[in-house]
């Protein structure tokens, strides 16, 4: 009998099937928020050195400057997310800073793509795109299971934020404004146009 | 502007029985949404809802019409504001109006199944008179806006966690929405960490 691999949202459902108080809920969120901005570092640095589009798009700064925007919004969700732990009692986990150990742990959260992949503008932002699909799954997940109606608003809040990033990287994966928005129903289960 | 009834009937019709939504106090179309918004930081809007919500003297069923309403309004701005939209925009205002009428439709089978009756929409809807696209994509934005404020304060009010969820996946499209005509608008479509449909 063979075993097909787990999805990506089935990973991050097993991670937050295991959970069963607020406290380690925000723990997982502040742990994925954590493994996205050290992403973002990784592929804020690749973006340096990729070739830009030829054509630039009203109010969309460069690449290295629009990742940094997003990275910047992810690191307030950290902020937050930690004093929410901290203020239940938890403890923050650490992610590993060399890229060796941050690879295996993204591949624990079930992020697929490696960094080898940067390689291109388009690529980077399906790279960042994965990342915002994978936070709005948890987020959803979070938004059930939730306890406390302060966090079930926090985790709405930010579900947001990561829709709307995801518009940001899609319109780099296709400028059609109508297929920026894929479905009625966001679950973070991907739309690259 | 679409028929007859001022918005002020929109807001009644809203907002009727449910005022521990404080979102839907925020309804008004005129004189939200700013243009400069590269960077906004709404950190201080955080935690509007105390840890335990009281239960709504209508249930999930009325939090959900507050949605609904929420949704009419946004499926009349699109209907009526769509002979001035061009191009892409015209492409994104035809998706997002069915994209609204898809959540409209989930939520009335929502609220059926609880064995409520579904709102329906107001016999008309006032909107400032957008004379342009610029104008149109502005409205429909703040309107957006205007919905995510609902959602952001409904979605963390509803006992039911199934609905929770439902009502979350609706909200992050909103936000979305209001992305992409941030972007036809020239804009930073992602200005705040913290999406609350606030100006």
């Amino acid at each position: 009998m063979t075993t097909r691999p787990l999805s990506r949202r089935q990973l991050l459902r097993q991670v937050f099937a295991q959970v069963d108080d607020d406290e380690r809920l925000v723990g997982e969120a502040l742990l994925l928020e954590r493994v996205v901005v050290a992403s973002y570092d990784v592929a804020v640095e690749a973006s340096r050195s990729v070739p830009p589009r030829a054509r630039r798009v009203r109010g969309r700064p460069p690449l290295p400057e629009l990742l940094r925007r997003l990275r910047s919004q992810e690191r307030e969700h950290v902020e937050v997310l930690a004093s929410k732990l901290q203020e239940l009692g938890g403890r923050p986990v650490v992610v590993p800073e060399d890229v060796a150990s941050l690879a295996r742990v993204r591949r624990e959260v079930g992020l697929r793509l490696s960094f080898d992949d940067l390689v291109s503008e388009r690529a980077i932002a399906a790279f960042a795109l994965e990342l915002e699909d994978a936070q709005m799954a948890a987020y959803l997940g979070a938004v059930r299971d939730f306890r406390d109606a302060r966090l079930v608003e926090l985790a709405v809040q930010i579900m947001g934020a990561e829709g709307q990033h995801a518009v940001v990287l899609r319109s780099l994966l296709g400028d059609a404004a109508a297929l920026l928005v894929p479905d009625a129903f966001e679950r973070g289960e991907g739309g690259v146009p | 502007m679409v028929g007859g009834s001022s918005r002020r009937a929109f807001l009644r019709g809203a907002g009727a029985g449910v005022a521990a939504v404080p979102a839907l106090g925020a309804l008004a179309l005129g004189g939200c949404g700013g243009g400069s918004d590269e960077v906004r930081d709404e950190g201080a809007r955080l935690g509007t809802v105390p840890a335990t919500v009281p239960e709504s003297p209508g249930g999930d069923a009325e939090l959900l019409n507050t949605a609904l309403a929420a949704e009419h309004l946004a499926i009349a701005a699109y209907t009526a504001t769509m002979p001035l939209l061009t191009g892409p925009s015209l492409d994104a205002g035809r998706r997002f109006l069915a994209q609204e009428r898809a959540h409209a439709a989930r939520l009335r089978q929502l609220v059926g199944g609880l064995g409520a009756s579904a709102v329906g929409p107001l016999p008309s809807y006032d909107f400032d008179s957008p004379g342009n696209e610029d104008e149109v994509l502005r409205l429909l934005q703040r309107v957006e806006q205007k919905t995510v404020a609902v959602y952001g304060g409904v979605v963390p009010r509803l006992a039911d966690p199934v609905l929770r969820t439902a009502a979350a996946t609706i909200a992050a499209t909103e936000a979305e929405h209001d992305a992409v005509l941030r972007l036809r608008l020239g804009r930073w479509p992602a200005p705040t960490a913290f999406v609350t449909g606030g100006p």
